[in-house]
């Protein structure tokens, strides 16, 4: 080792960066060299004086203080997350449900009103239109635009089902 | 991962006392950090408020990718800078005074018996020497507290400072050299 390695990793030596082997070989060459261990003397005098600095103690006050700022944070700002598992998430998965009810309902009443009644799945559906019909002229008009869901229309319109949607369905 | 990192995790799923645990263990530190870094008692625990207030909000988020004191002195240090730039960006020499106008210094220190002298002589070598801090530029500044006070290594200092080994081996030597001019002067 040289006096151009040894200034390079003296800094490393003196905040015990440097391997094992590194840390001998310095150190030999700081004990040969008066240039270097004179430098390795300034850089550690420098370390000693820094550390003398006293340290400080926190107020004792500074926990009930703390408890109380985290306290009015959750007061006046919710964290997010918070808000998001208490009020959004159990709103989103009741109205989730809700919907799925509505289509498995649709979905399976017209089966089981066509294995009550002994009418086909058309006249089912044409059946369950009608329904929605009535509901359509009621407080909910305008707000459900529907069309017939008999799968044998091809028109807006269907007779059989009542709908207001036109369909030239030959049942 | 380390222990910290577990306790940590603890207080994700809801345990509060893991919270306590880690607030006792890291105040004194963070104060001690800030208060090297700003020069201000009152100042650096205000800041050292925040950073915990924001380690308590972080917790459903906390995942350990790193060292807990890591990840704790990165916050301490974002914290720090966002401080740096609402202050003036000329060097200040060390306040010791807060924001009230009160001195600062002697009430803060954890006195023992000491003679006046002993106290006179005291104050004055820290107050020489958080002077010379403030007077390093901010990442020097950062570079060298944490490595001396807080014992950091180099990796951590790189992760802490957003950059590499080599480049923190540079901000030290060259702390090291003005402030080894200055404290001479």
């Amino acid at each position: 080792m040289n006096c151009t390695d040894s200034e390079r990793l003296l800094t490393r030596l003196i905040d015990n960066e440097l391997d094992a082997k590194a840390a001998a070989e310095m150190r030999r060459h700081i004990n040969e060299c008066p240039a270097c261990s004179a430098q390795c003397a300034a850089e550690t005098r420098l370390r000693t004086r820094l550390m003398q600095l006293n340290t400080l103690s926190a107020s004792p006050d500074f926990r009930a203080r703390f408890w109380q700022r985290v306290s009015s944070d959750s007061v006046d700002a919710m964290p997010l997350w918070r808000t998001i598992t208490r009020w959004v998430m159990p709103v989103s998965i009741t109205f989730s449900s809700l919907i799925a009810l509505f289509v498995i309902t649709m979905s399976v009443s017209p089966i089981l009103y066509a294995a009550g009644t002994g009418r086909d799945r058309h006249e089912a559906i044409a059946a369950a239109c009608s329904t929605f019909a009535g509901w359509r002229g009621s407080s909910v008009s305008g707000l459900i635009n529907f069309s017939c869901f008999c799968d044998r229309c091809t028109m807006p319109a269907c007779k059989q089902c009542g709908s207001q949607e036109k369909c030239a369905c030959n049942h | 991962m380390n222990e910290d990192s577990n306790v940590m995790l603890a207080f994700k799923k809801g345990d509060e006392q893991s919270f306590i645990t880690l607030l006792g263990k890291y105040t004194p530190r963070i104060v001690n950090y800030l208060y090297r870094t700003t020069g201000n008692a009152a100042d650096a625990e205000d800041l050292a408020q925040e950073v915990f207030a924001r380690v308590y909000a972080a917790a459903p988020r906390y995942e350990p990718t790193a060292r807990f004191s890591t990840w704790l002195y990165t916050i301490a240090t974002n914290i720090y800078r966002d401080y740096i730039r609402k202050q003036s960006h000329a060097p200040t020499a060390i306040q010791a005074t807060d924001s009230d106008g009160e001195s600062t210094t002697p009430e803060a220190y954890d006195r023992r018996e000491k003679s006046l002298e002993k106290i006179v002589e005291d104050l004055h070598r820290d107050v020489q020497i958080h002077a010379c801090l403030q007077l390093l530029p901010e990442t020097q500044r950062i570079a060298l507290t944490l490595k001396i006070y807080e014992n950091a290594s180099y990796e951590e200092i790189a992760e802490i400072l957003h950059t590499t080994v080599p480049a923190v081996e540079s901000l030290l030597f060259r702390a090291r050299q003005q402030l080894k001019k200055q404290l001479s002067d």
